[in-house]
């Protein structure tokens, strides 16, 4: 007398199926006895006692075992047999794959295809977008709404249902964001780990992230508000349910807050949410005195750069320090502006994120006095026209008035690199300062076009007796699809100066120049007492 | 129609009902297995939901569907789909079904509240009814062969009674560990057994603080012993560990401790067997013997002081509105 033995790995038949299979099996000549049964501990214990099954043989009580004994014969027929009356019922179809291949055309659509999704990202021409935002929310669906041109009172009343249904809006204008590790819109590849960020600017969000996992720590989530949510009009709704969430996300060790200085009100309910959060709360309000933001449980930061710090020393259980600038970084520059002329006093930022030219702005104009931008922070500093730049210049090539009918710098290099040379043929330039955001939605390989331009305004400069110092950031990730190493490395060796952050760079522009002035001044005293 | 050919047609279905253990806001899960009449859906904090046509009875963690003449689960879903409960409704993904369970009333069964006295001639005529009734029922199922791993399930459940009259608990946790997982069928014989059974002792343990206590104990070493049987079988047995079964077991329960007809009975009997091939059978058996564990025991009324009684019956199994 033979015996066969076959465990079917999670294999579920209802018990009238099991008896008719079992039935079936005993009736094929030859066959002796026939079991089909759930291959739980009792059931094994007892098949083994009776000699029916091995003892080291491994199934799960998930699993469908069956058991014969009989003719050899009968027993392979009988295990073919078997075989071919599971197969006939209720396995996995092959026809709910070619659904799948439909693509979704609706929100409704989407969710039927993805039925555990819990958030719809909205990227719709402006005037559809809260029609479809609404769907969404009404399915239950938090949402992601990357366009922009949405109306404010639209944005008011999708915060509002989704605050009453315990959902979040993120946005309008919403591009970056970071939800359970997957990266959303113009977002980077960064580490998870315990710090939650909550944003109202997109690059601002990326630098912090970036700098989070640079600097060995990393994200649990990054939640975008959209540029409008810290108005007096919206409330700062969603900063104030990201906060929320995050406070009660236990993956959230440490929460910062990232945002151009909110409505004054708005900023006072923010701290005081932030101060009842139970988590250290870094807050960035960008250009905000630091002081003023001062609370129990909040760490104001000054910079982008200064929240990353905090909040990964927070993290790492560490006490935040301020560290001086790398003295090798400070000596390359020092070496590069050595080599630049008297006349080359200017500074010209271009930059492709909207809040790294602001920060620039910021710190530059405290350290240098007036700068001229194309989104002055003082109107007497507003260019004359955009296009052309005057004394010391930061622009934004992302902002509405460079971008109409181009794509956003971001993605396309072009128009950034046709500035570049030209500002180089200015002979009173000495600094360019630039950001290259590296990511997904991004350019790439942004050192590559970026990096050309940069040999060949050098060039153009040599031609002209001049030199020139390109001081940059690169706002990317190791994780990212261009490779933060890679992009570094080749910027560098076109001839850019790189800091970790922005606000860095701006630091070493500035040292730059002072230098260059001091210089001046130093060569002007000595050509006097000649 | 095959099973996810459906999936640019969408079906939206109605629930009918949904037990008060099955989650109904947001949650995330997969199809974990699919029946005719049933779709077992596997949650992502590991719990089970099941959702049912709408000839079968409510279960304590099942929605029961409007389903259309003719519907069968498996041809429009299969095991591994994804499922999304989202504002109230279910999607489970790739079939294009969908189940609006908004409106659906909470069906909610707790044995414990009971509190049926075994002893009681006419609860006492209403058991031998219903043994009776089983007893037929068996002879209908036909011969009682090649089930010997029923049998021995059987004999475990024998043993699990007797420790249970003598409140020997330690024996009685034995008992249960090796009866769960022994027998025949999808849910294994042993594991309806111990459902019924535990059924029946909560029904009559909330008489007495010293059944109680019992009932209490054996419920969380079931529940320990249920890591080794399936996932399906687990999720039942846990929800009776707490009093919650299936409303054919719990009308029969009803049925018994009101002391109805015996037609009536004989009538709770034939549904609450009908479930499944064997189950019903088993659970009924075990419900049973968990009835009549201490009909002759010392467990005694007159240990819970009457303003705190539970009424017998009433609100043992309810249906409430949604959202109630």
């Amino acid at each position: 007398m033979a015996r066969a033995n076959r465990i079917i790995r999670n294999l579920y038949r209802d018990s009238v199926a099991l008896m008719q299979l079992s039935a079936r099996l005993s009736a094929i000549s030859g066959v002796e006895q026939a079991s089909a049964v759930m291959a739980t501990e009792a059931n094994l214990a007892l098949l083994a006692e009776a000699g029916l099954v091995d003892r080291d043989i491994d199934p799960s009580p998930s699993d469908l075992l069956i058991v014969m004994t009989g003719d050899e014969e009968a027993l392979a027929a009988a295990m073919s047999e078997a075989d071919g009356m599971l197969s006939r019922t209720g396995r996995s179809d092959e026809a709910g794959d070619r659904s799948q291949r439909i693509p979704p055309r609706s929100i409704q659509m989407g969710l039927d295809a993805l039925p555990e999704a819990n958030l719809a990202l909205i990227s719709t021409p402006g005037e559809y977008a809260a029609a479809e935002a609404f769907k969404a929310l009404r399915m239950g669906l938090n949402v992601m709404l990357f366009s922009d041109n949405v109306d404010l009172a639209d944005e008011i009343a999708l915060k509002a249902y989704a605050r009453d249904n315990g959902l979040i809006v993120m946005g309008p204008d919403c591009g970056t964001a970071i939800i359970d590790g997957i990266p959303l819109g113009f977002a980077n590849a960064v580490q998870r780990g315990d710090i939650g960020c909550v944003a109202a600017s997109g690059t601002g969000l990326q630098q912090v992230t970036c700098l989070v996992d640079r600097w060995g720590a990393g994200i649990s989530q990054a939640i975008g508000t959209g540029g409008r949510d810290l108005k007096a009009a919206v409330g700062g709704e969603t900063m104030l349910r990201g906060i929320t969430a995050l406070a009660e996300d236990r993956e959230t060790a440490v929460i910062t807050l990232i945002s151009k200085p909110p409505a004054a009100e708005i900023a006072e309910r923010v701290l005081e949410v932030a101060e009842r959060a139970g988590k250290p709360v870094v807050v960035n309000f960008i250009g905000a005195d630091p002081a003023a933001l001062e609370r129990p449980n909040v760490h104001p930061a000054r910079t982008l750069e200064d929240a990353a710090r905090i909040a990964v020393a927070l993290s790492l259980g560490e006490r935040p320090t301020t560290p001086d600038p790398p003295a090798a970084l400070v000596e390359a520059a020092a070496a590069s502006a050595a080599d630049l002329a008297p006349g080359q006093i200017y500074l010209r930022g271009l930059f492709s994120g909207g809040t790294f030219c602001y920060e620039a702005l910021l710190l530059l104009t405290e350290a240098l006095g007036p700068v001229f931008s194309s989104t002055p922070l003082d109107p007497d500093c507003a260019l004359a026209d955009p296009w052309r730049s005057h004394r010391h210049t930061v622009i934004d090539l992302g902002d509405d008035q460079f971008t109409r009918g181009r794509p956003h710098p971001m993605i396309d290099t072009t128009l950034r690199a046709e500035r570049i040379l030209r500002e180089a043929s200015d002979p009173e330039v000495a600094v360019i300062l630039l950001d290259v955001v590296l990511g997904f939605g991004a350019h790439a390989d942004p050192a590559d076009e970026i990096g050309s331009a940069v040999e060949e305004a050098q060039s153009l400069a040599k031609a002209a007796g001049r030199h020139l110092v390109f001081v940059g950031s690169v706002c990317g990730t190791a994780a990212d699809p261009q490779g933060l190493a890679d992009q570094e490395a080749r910027l560098r060796k076109a001839g850019v100066i790189l800091a970790d952050s922005n606000a860095l760079a701006v630091r070493l522009c500035a040292g730059v120049l002072a230098r260059n002035a001091d210089g001046k001044a130093a060569r002007s005293a000595a050509g006097k007492a000649r | 129609m095959t099973a996810g050919g459906s999936g640019s047609a969408g079906i939206r279905l109605n629930a009918l009902s949904a037990g008060h253990r099955a989650p109904r806001d947001r949650f995330t899960g997969v199809v974990h297995s699919v029946f005719r009449r049933a779709c077992n859906i596997e949650r992502e904090d590991g719990g089970m939901l099941v959702l049912l046509a709408a000839e079968l009875g409510n279960a304590p963690h099942g929605v029961r569907l409007e389903t259309p003449a003719g519907f069968a689960f498996d041809r429009h879903i299969a095991a591994g789909h994804g499922v999304g409960c989202r504002a109230g409704v279910l999607r489970v993904g790739r079939s294009g079904l969908s189940v609006d369970l908004r409106d659906a009333p909470t069906w909610r069964v707790d044995l414990s509240r009971l509190c049926l006295d075994s002893r009681q001639p006419a609860v006492a005529v209403a058991r031998r009814a219903a043994r009776q009734a089983l007893a037929r029922s068996r002879d209908r199922a036909g011969p009682a062969g090649r089930r010997t791993l029923a049998e021995f399930a059987h004999e475990r459940l024998d043993l699990l009674a007797a420790a249970t009259e003598a409140y020997a608990e330690q024996e009685a946790e034995t008992a249960v560990q090796r009866l769960i997982g022994t027998g025949v069928g999808l849910t294994p014989s042993g594991d309806d057994l111990a459902v019924g059974f535990v059924a029946g002792l909560w029904c009559t343990a909330g008489s007495s603080p010293r059944r109680a206590v019992f009932a209490a104990r054996l419920a969380a070493a079931m529940c320990r012993a249920a890591r080794t049987t399936n996932a399906i079988s687990r999720a039942y047995l846990r929800h009776a560990a707490h009093g919650h079964v299936c409303e054919p077991l719990a009308e029969l329960a009803v049925a018994i401790a009101s002391a109805a007809t015996e037609d009536a009975i004989h009538a709770a009997v034939d549904r609450a067997v009908a479930v499944g091939s064997s189950s019903g059978h088993e659970a009924v058996r075990g419900l049973l013997r968990g009835l009549g564990a201490w009909a002759a025991g010392s467990g005694s009324m007159a240990a819970i002081p009457e303003s705190i009684r539970r009424p017998a019956v009433k609100g043992v199994g309810a249906m409430e509105p949604a959202h109630g």
